[in-house]
């Protein structure tokens, strides 16, 4: 059996139904779907159980009916991405900077990025946006197309 | 004597990035360090959801304007993840002779650049002549010195025939007789000793809670390397050493580049040696289909990711891009603060900072600018910039 | 009439204040050239004939430029520092003997005069920093006193053990008869050798250059102390900076390399002792910048430590081998 395999079927095993999809997509890349609410237990089980240590970073994607936030962790070369699902009437998700420290920027970066809330996070200023970054604009949501941006930015401006 | 904050940055000669490092000191002593980025933001991943693959790749190649092959490279290996076909053996070869002559001239880059923060400009100019050699064969097979435009989805642009292998191999040795010359002066010369040895510590276990990447981790002493954990390109067949040292200190970060520069002029030799001959390129679709893929290499300055997600039309759904230094940041305040026995002076902030060979170009990434005279800034939009200064 | 005129002439022209401003910037150059060549680079090329008249025309643009006094500064003491500044460096190279075996200053005990003004060059620092109103200026002068703390005394020591052996002789601490003592006790191969080289190092301490240049040090503190002058106080800063390069070169020709031992009476005499000063303090200078290109940037506990911890000892013994050794031989 593959590390991959493996490590598949030690998260099936645990969580089982709420494992909502789980990809080998090929050697050394995994990818595993699962709800917002079992999103932390799955990255603290690969914490403790697995022995993963090392967040790559956080991808947060706008899939238009709804939010997801992918921490890609590499173990052993294998690169597990972990796709949280977020309903877009309610953007938040739990912080796993708790589990992982190094989550710590790419948590801010989501969250200025695409205005999902971080539960838990300590910090969610601005990373990368400026200061006067006008409120409540996200820019890499998908609603928000770059004359929108361009207009409520200069907007500020003026 | 009370705490006095000194602002290091965003324009600042001993750190050429734009980057603010708040330094709390205490007289001679750091006692804490806050960081600010953000001032060289781009928007280049929201500009890539609106161009094609093959624009993005140029796009891609200029998030770094010294390792901007790494991020060509990623993109590409994500793309042909989702595409799922097979690049020529050939083509994996010459791309990661580009990768490693890359990587060559950013670890040069950054020993000048480390000698010229501690004062010794000699070392820098010593060394910044010699990676002048790399640059001229990089120039030589693939036509530019930064900006290589080497990659493509489906192999690379440019084969390298055997008359310019030759040209390389000899720079190789030229190259290969200075570096050690380097090694041997940066272990004897005392003062460079003095101002690195203890200086800038990241301990293993702090090195691998913050998930610190690249030469970095390595350094203290975590044996992170994709190149080998994650073998792309011809990594797999090419024997390499991943170089670590554990004195966690800007010492081993010094030697590990030099080390690494080492193996690095030797993958290159190797990888000329074993070459196989064949098409360098495959014709692949313009719409790539549904589907995600992540692509990941070492680059100069640790683990570069990228992920890419696709619909099924010719330009990417997403695009995101984590460049190493946003994962190494996250290090500098624990080097900076001065804890118990370990003091951190305020002369040791440079060289600290320097230490992670930081390059917020591919850190942050829309274009900011600020307007002195009334104190306000805004952010320019690509399409923004384009309408104003490009003419099509 | 004409005896005032030519003190005059002998104060503003030659040996004086003309004669070492050409000097100064002429030493800069040499600095700049032989710092580049050691590099593996042209360095200045193209301002008259090898790029020789570069710090001249540095001078002339940055008289040019504009000046700005930052708004917290103290104003009356940031823009007299300046003038300070360069009226302490040609009161100092009055005091060096160039065409014979006196300045155009000398009198019994010039010689601690010259060492009390060294000094008073770095509180000429602490105060343009400390009036700057600045944080790196702030720390670039806090960090010129400490590094005085750890040179002065090195550097004094070295200067009383060149004069040991006339002190002794003579009983005088005149520059003008350690020129002459000079002339019949040889001293750099000897027991000099090792004051020599304390004062060499005192004196990159003195004119803040690598691996002393901690006070303004620019990858840390961007230019120190330097960091707010612009425009023509810069340049009159950079100027008298130049002229110290010449009078600390000078001092340790003077003192140690046997200065201008005049060989011939009359015209040609001055004339050949002014050009055997000028190549025995481009000797000098020519060394100061081989340390300055060998090494990097100590750090300032590192300075003080190292000052303390063998410069001080070591100087003290020198000064004692210097009044004991040649008691001895005379003897």
């Amino acid at each position: 059996m593959t590390l991959e395999e493996e490590i598949v079927n030690k998260l099936k095993e645990k969580f089982g139904e709420k494992i909502l999809e789980a990809k080998i997509q090929r050697a050394r890349r995994i990818f595993i779907t699962v709800d917002r609410s079992t999103y932390k237990d799955v990255i603290r089980f690969l914490r403790d159980n697995i022995g993963v240590t090392h967040v790559s970073t956080i991808s947060g994607v706008d899939a238009v009916d709804r939010f997801e936030v992918i921490p890609h962790f590499s173990f052993k070369g294998v690169v597990i991405s972990v796709r949280g699902l977020i309903p877009k009437d309610n953007p938040e998700i739990d912080t796993i900077s708790d589990v992982i420290p190094g989550a710590f920027f790419y948590e801010k970066e989501v969250h200025e990025m695409f205005g999902i809330n971080i539960n838990g996070h300590p910090d969610l200023s601005h990373l990368e946006l400026p200061d006067e970054w006008p409120e409540g604009l996200y820019p890499l949501r998908k609603d928000v197309d770059l004359q929108t941006l361009l207009s409520k930015i200069t907007k500020e401006r003026d | 004597m009370s705490v006095v904050d000194i602002p290091i940055g965003p324009q600042h000669p001993a750190i050429k990035e734009p980057l603010n490092i708040t330094c709390y000191v205490d007289g001679e002593h750091v006692v804490g360090a806050k960081l600010r980025i953000g001032y060289n933001h781009r928007g280049i991943e929201k500009a890539g959801e609106y161009q094609t693959y093959i624009q993005n790749l140029y796009i891609a190649e200029r998030i770094c304007g010294i390792c901007g092959i790494v991020h060509a490279f990623c993109l590409t290996q994500a793309t042909e993840d989702i595409i799922g076909k097979e690049i020529p053996k050939r083509a994996d070869y010459i791309r990661t002779i580009g990768l490693e002559l890359n990587r060559i001239h950013s670890h040069l880059l950054w020993l000048g650049v480390a000698a010229h923060e501690i004062g010794f400009d000699t070392l820098f100019m010593y060394v910044w002549r010699d990676r002048e050699m790399v640059m001229d064969v990089i120039e030589d097979f693939t036509g530019n010195r930064v900006t290589y435009a080497l990659m493509t989805i489906g192999g690379v642009r440019r084969d390298i025939p055997q008359e310019k292998a030759e040209r390389i191999l000899k720079v190789m040795d030229l190259l290969d007789e200075k570096v050690r010359k380097y090694k041997k002066m940066c272990l004897d010369e005392r003062t460079i000793r003095m101002r690195c040895d203890g200086v800038g510590i990241l301990r293993k276990e702090d090195a691998i809670a913050l998930c610190a990447v690249g030469p970095t981790a390595r350094a203290s002493g975590v044996p992170f390397d994709v190149r080998a954990d994650d073998p792309h390109a011809a990594y797999d067949e090419i024997p390499f050493r991943v170089v670590t040292y554990d004195t966690c200190d800007v010492t081993a970060r010094l030697l590990v580049r030099i080390d690494e520069t080492l193996e690095s002029i030797s993958i290159v030799r190797e990888a000329i040696k074993r070459m196989p001959s064949g098409p360098v390129r495959i014709r692949v679709p313009r719409v790539v289909p549904t589907g995600e893929g992540v692509g990941r290499t070492e680059a100069p300055r640790g683990e570069v990711i990228h992920y890419v997600r696709a619909n099924g039309t010719e330009r990417p759904f997403r695009w995101k891009v984590r460049a190493p230094t946003l994962a190494n940041l996250l290090s500098i305040p624990v080097m900076l603060t001065s804890r118990g026995d370990y003091v951190v002076n305020i002369a040791d902030v440079p060289i600290t900072f320097a230490s992670i060979d930081p390059c917020l170009s591919c850190t942050d990434r829309a274009i900011r600018f600020i307007d002195v005279s009334s104190g306000k800034s805004w952010v320019w939009t690509f399409s923004q910039i384009k309408r104003m200064y490009w003419r099509d | 009439m004409i005896q005032d005129l030519i003190d005059l002439l002998r104060i503003i022209v030659f040996p004086g204040f003309l004669f070492f401003a050409v000097l100064g910037l002429f030493f800069e150059w040499i600095d700049r050239k032989f710092y580049a060549k050691l590099q593996n680079r042209v360095g200045p090329l193209y301002a008259g004939p090898w790029g020789l008249f570069q710090p001249f025309a540095d001078f002339v643009k940055l008289m040019a430029k504009e000046d700005i006094v930052p708004e917290g500064a103290d104003r009356p003491l940031f823009s007299s520092i300046p003038v300070f500044a360069l009226a302490l460096s040609l009161f100092a190279v009055l005091f060096l003997p160039v065409c014979g075996a006196q300045g155009v200053l000398s009198f019994e005990g010039d010689l601690i005069v010259v060492t009390v003004i060294l000094t008073f060059f770095v509180i000429l620092v602490f105060l343009a920093g400390f009036s700057s109103a600045s944080r790196y200026p702030g720390v670039g002068a806090e960090r010129s006193v400490l590094q005085l703390l750890g040179y002065e005394i090195p550097l004094v020591a070295s200067v009383l053990g060149a004069a040991a052996v006339t002190i002794q002789t003579e009983g005088s601490l005149q520059i003008k008869s350690i020129v002459e003592t000079q002339s019949s006790w040889w001293s750099i191969l000897g027991i000099q050798a090792l004051g020599f080289a304390i004062f060499l190092l005192a004196a990159q301490a003195e004119l803040e250059r690598v691996p002393f240049d901690i006070p303004e040090a620019e990858t840390e503190i961007v230019a120190g102390w330097l960091t707010e002058y612009s425009g023509k106080k810069l340049a009159l800063i950079r100027l008298a900076k130049d002229i110290e390069l010449a009078f600390l070169c000078g001092l340790g020709a003077t003192l140690f390399l046997g200065g201008p031992q005049p060989i011939l009476p009359g015209f040609v005499g001055a004339l050949s002792s002014t050009i055997i000063f000028v190549i025995k303090s481009i000797i000098v200078l020519l060394i100061l910048t081989i340390i300055r290109a060998a090494m990097s940037r100590l750090r300032i506990d590192q300075m003080v430590n190292f000052a303390w911890k063998y410069l001080v000892p070591i100087s003290i013994l020198q000064l004692l081998l210097a009044v004991m050794v040649p008691r001895l031989i005379v003897i």
